[in-house]
């Protein structure tokens, strides 16, 4: 009886069990599958004997990269050329007239003209490794993707950025009631630093979260009426707050802005406005990638995309260059200034948030 | 056996050839030249203007047209004439400055002269940027020393200095470039003249004041002109000053618009062309002023004679001495401090701080991984590009001021232009020069790609120069060279450039400082593999990393001073400054 019992279970279970066997089999051989596939693009890399890299300029996250990448494929020469986006298309395209082909790897921000200019391939087909290629990870492709199709270009940062103050002049409990409708306020007339927007940099995205917030009108008041004062670098924008010459200021992170500051000892409570979709948008600090076509060293470019993009050197690098990584199983660094979940925020890059036409706009609005 | 006349002698067709060939080697040679300078110049220039007149992909009906795109820029007319202000303050208060200056350096007993002209080496070895920032800390209306001080001392009750304004402008193009590069040039220039033109003026019973004005500047019409040629076109250009001192206060001026066309993405090069383009186009006809006025009569001052006697100043002598050397210290030795002052301390310009001072800044910037890499890429792009230089641009001056040829004038004409289009807009010729000539593209991704643009891009400073001091000397020295025999060759190698030594010199050691400092001309030509020092300071700067840019900025000027220090030192050592 009992005999019959245990018999009629296992019969039961048999096909858990085969089911079970034929799951672990199948992973075993996906396992297989991709680590010889990731086994045979290393051994080709290293015949290649190097990676292209044209980035956008930090020389934290360059010497993050070129000390990392030594260290893990020793073998492999990274050759990173820190690139100016605006002047990197029309060299590329001169460079290609020519029969010259000699980059790998774009890794600035999204960039249109490198995706109209047909430099880039579509990125997934170099993904092999299981963590990588998971787009849950990533947001789903559509979030992580910049360009229309969703495969050429796609950010690897998740970059807050809000207008930040100096809290002893604006009290905190205002700017969190109000935002950046404070930034209206006349008594601020004059006392806003703004890296230009009228160039592309830091400063022209803030156009489409203003755009946003305020509408064109609030937009053309802030830029016309409260008379802000324009900068071309982000030290003088910081030093002005230091300093007392302005209150606002509109251009990158406090936390990295006055990264210097601080650490030498000068006293000031800066705070930005809010990680709300109403005081932030979204960049991604420089940090897109993607692959030329026709590159050079398609093994090495494979390497690099995977290397990039696991979970132990985006953990890294997050820390390194203190901006959150867009993968999800990596913890952001400051827990309280994140995206809110669900919520929608101006991603200023995209193509459809138009900052290049508020741009032309504000050019418009402060000829000089 | 009968004898026949010589020209009946029949000769070979060979042997004809080569006689006439023989006979017109100076004319192959300008021809040469000019064939080589022209196609080195004209190929990216070419371009650029090439470009200007194709279609951009900008809506509109006249939007396509890239010159109307770039006139009809907001606020353009207004930064014109922006900049011709500026640009005729600078050279007003600079020229008769610059003119004055060199004269009591070259042709008065004025004490350490020699070393005050160094100190005008140094001004222009230091770079804009850091002067500017220095001179923030100490003109800046809100937290300016200089401001603080007079206030705290109760003289007077607001700040007074403000950099940030037009005269704050002028006041920093005068004293990074706007004097500085002018008494280089100028005070060789004086030297050179033979005392024995003043030692005349003086029998005919002319004061030192009606001489100088009367004998002495007008001898020295080619060398004012094409220094303040040079400056006008200088001015033109540079943008950093405006960019950080006139952005804030609404001051825009030409090149200021031109980087926004170029910092646009896509940038819009060829809207920047037509502003480059215009440029050459204004500039043209004061070159071939410049070149009527230099050539229209005799302005050798350098004879077989040889006569160097300085004007003595009498009780005047120190009173001079202390003007200029105070003068000069506070011009060149002030900022200098301050800029290496500046990469120790924690926070440029912020005093009370816990801790002032650090080395941290230079660990970062010498542990850099690249740093040892772009310092010997510079050093190679430094040297490769003056040794070439002073060699060719003596030869393509040579051949302007004395090549029997028609061509003389087209070849002066030609080496003037890689100066007339900014090296922002005329690195894009550049990059298709070297990536389509074949030879060239050779180079390309190498540090003789970077030499060759440089060597393009110093050529009107180089070879005006030269130029002015082979105006300088009178033709019997050369002739006299043939008389005793010597070809053009050997006259060239074994007398004029002798002569031209210091002026050489000088030459070969602002090539070098313009070059290892330079990034708007060979930024596209720049990779990884060839990065130099001033590309690496950019990236610090562009990354905020303010402390390691000071660092490699500060470097690339003790480089420079030690370059200029071993010039003169090799110079007196071979009796080179005889003269110079």
């Amino acid at each position: 009886m009992i005999m019959n019992d245990v018999v009629s279970r296992l019969w039961r279970a048999m096909p858990v069990a085969v089911l079970m066997l034929v799951a672990m089999a199948g992973a075993a051989s996906a396992q297989a599958s991709w680590q010889a596939e990731w086994d045979k693009t290393v051994a080709a890399a290293k015949t290649e004997g190097k990676v292209v890299v044209g980035m956008s300029p930090s020389t934290v996250r360059r010497d993050f990269l070129l000390k990392q990448w030594k260290q893990d494929y020793p073998e492999i020469e990274l050759s990173l050329s820190i690139i100016s986006s605006s002047g990197f298309v029309p060299q590329v395209t001169t460079e290609r007239a020519a029969g010259k082909y000699l980059w790998d790897i774009w890794h600035s921000g999204p960039n249109f003209e490198v995706i109209k200019a047909g430099l880039l391939d579509p990125l997934q087909p170099e993904m092999i490794l299981p963590d990588v290629k998971d787009p849950a990870l990533w947001g789903g492709w559509d979030d992580a993707f910049y360009d229309d199709g969703k495969q050429l270009e796609m950010g690897l940062v998740n970059d807050l950025e809000s207008p930040y103050y100096n809290a002893a002049v604006i009290a905190p409990e205002r700017a969190k009631a109000e935002g950046l409708k404070v930034m209206l306020d006349p008594a601020y007339k004059g006392k806003i630093v703004w890296f230009d927007p009228r160039v592309t940099g830091p400063g022209e995205p803030f156009l489409s979260l203003f755009a946003h917030v305020f509408g064109d009108e609030g937009l053309k008041k802030l830029v016309v009426d409260q008379d802000p004062v324009f900068v071309g670098n982000m030290n003088d924008a910081a030093q002005a707050i230091v300093r007392g010459k302005a209150v606002i200021a509109v251009a990158g992170k406090p936390q990295s802005n006055l990264a210097d500051y601080t650490q030498a000892g000068v006293k000031i409570d800066v705070r930005p406005f809010g990680a709300t979709p109403e005081t932030a948008y979204r960049g991604t600090d420089g940090a897109a990638l993607g692959v030329f076509t026709k590159r050079p060293h398609p093994n090495a470019t494979r390497v690099f995309v995977n290397w990039i993009m696991s979970k132990r050197i985006a953990a890294l690098m997050s820390v390194a260059v203190q901006y959150d990584s867009r993968r999800k199983d990596v913890r952001p660094l400051d827990p309280n200034f994140t995206m809110l979940p669900g919520a929608f925020y101006i991603d200023a890059q995209r193509a459809e948030n138009h900052a290049r036409e508020y741009m032309e706009k504000v050019r418009e609005m402060r000829p000089q | 056996m009968t004898t026949e006349p010589l020209d009946a002698v029949p000769v070979s067709a060979f042997a004809w050839v080569f006689r006439r060939l023989y006979m017109a080697r100076g004319e192959i040679v300008a021809a040469a030249v000019f064939a080589a300078v022209a196609f080195l110049v004209l190929y990216p220039i070419g371009t650029v203007v090439y470009l200007t007149f194709v279609p951009n992909e900008l809506s509109g009906v006249f939007g396509t047209i890239p010159w109307y795109r770039a006139f009809s820029e907001p606020g353009m007319l207004q930064s014109v004439l922006n900049t011709i202000y500026v640009v005729v303050a600078v050279q007003v208060i600079s020229m008769p400055l610059s003119v004055g200056i060199s004269w009591f350096l070259a042709r008065t007993d004025l004490p350490g002269a020699r070393m005050i002209e160094f100190c005008f080496w140094i001004m222009f070895f230091l770079p804009s940027m850091g002067v500017m920032t220095g001179w923030l800390l100490l003109f800046d209306p809100d937290f300016g020393l200089f401001n603080q001080w007079l206030i705290d001392a109760g003289l007077i009750k607001a700040s007074i200095f403000n950099l940030y304004s037009f005269w704050g402008i002028v006041f920093v193009h005068l004293t990074t470039y706007g004097i500085s590069v002018k008494v280089m040039l100028l005070t060789p220039a004086f030297r050179n003249l033979d005392s024995s033109v003043e030692e005349a003026s003086f029998l005919c019973g002319a004061n030192r004041w009606r001489t100088l004005i009367r004998i002495v500047l007008p001898l020295m019409t080619p060398a004012m002109l094409v220094v303040l040629l040079m400056s006008i076109i200088r001015g033109l250009e540079t943008f950093e000053i405006e960019q950080v001192l006139g952005t804030p206060i609404k001051f825009q001026v030409y090149s200021t618009k031109l980087y926004l066309l170029m910092a646009n993405s896509p940038p819009e090069f060829r809207a920047a062309g037509t502003l480059g383009t215009a440029v050459l186009a204004m500039v043209l006809p004061l070159i071939v002023l410049q070149r009527w006025a230099s050539t229209r009569r005799s302005f050798a001052v350098v004879g077989g004679r040889g006569g160097n006697a300085r004007i003595r100043l009498g009780r005047w002598r120190w009173p001079a001495f202390i003007a200029m050397a105070g003068g000069v210290a506070f011009m060149s030795l002030l900022p200098f401090l301050m800029l290496v002052a500046g990469s120790f301390m924690k926070l440029f310009g912020f005093f009370d701080l816990p801790q002032v001072w650090t080395f941290d800044h230079w660990a970062t910037a010498l542990a850099d991984i690249t740093f040892i890499a772009s310092l010997r890429n510079m050093l190679y792009l430094g040297f490769g590009t003056a040794f070439l230089a002073v060699g060719i641009y003596a030869l393509v001056a040579y051949c302007a001021v004395r090549a029997k040829s028609r061509l003389r004038g087209a070849i002066d004409m030609v080496t003037w232009l890689p100066y007339t289009v900014p090296g922002i807009v005329l690195s894009f010729g550049y990059l298709n020069m070297a990536l389509q000539v074949p030879i060239f593209a050779l180079l390309y991704g190498t540090v003789g790609a970077l030499i060759l643009v440089s060597f393009l891009a110093s050529m009107p400073l180089g070879v005006q120069v030269i130029k002015v001091n082979m105006l300088q000397m009178g033709t019997e020295i050369e002739e006299a060279g043939r008389i005793v025999g010597g070809g053009w060759t050997r006259t060239f190698r074994r007398i004029i450039l002798p002569i031209g030594s210091p002026t050489l010199a000088v030459v070969g050691i602002m090539v070098f400082a313009s070059t290892i400092r330079s990034v708007s001309s060979i930024m596209l030509l720049s990779t990884g593999a060839n990065r130099v020092l001033s590309v690496l300071q950019l990236e610090f700067l562009s990354g905020g990393s303010l402390g390691p840019a000071a660092v490699v900025g500060t470097v690339i000027v003790l480089i420079s001073l030690a370059a200029a220090i071993v010039v003169r030192l090799v110079s007196s050592r071979f009796g080179i400054q005889a003269r110079g």
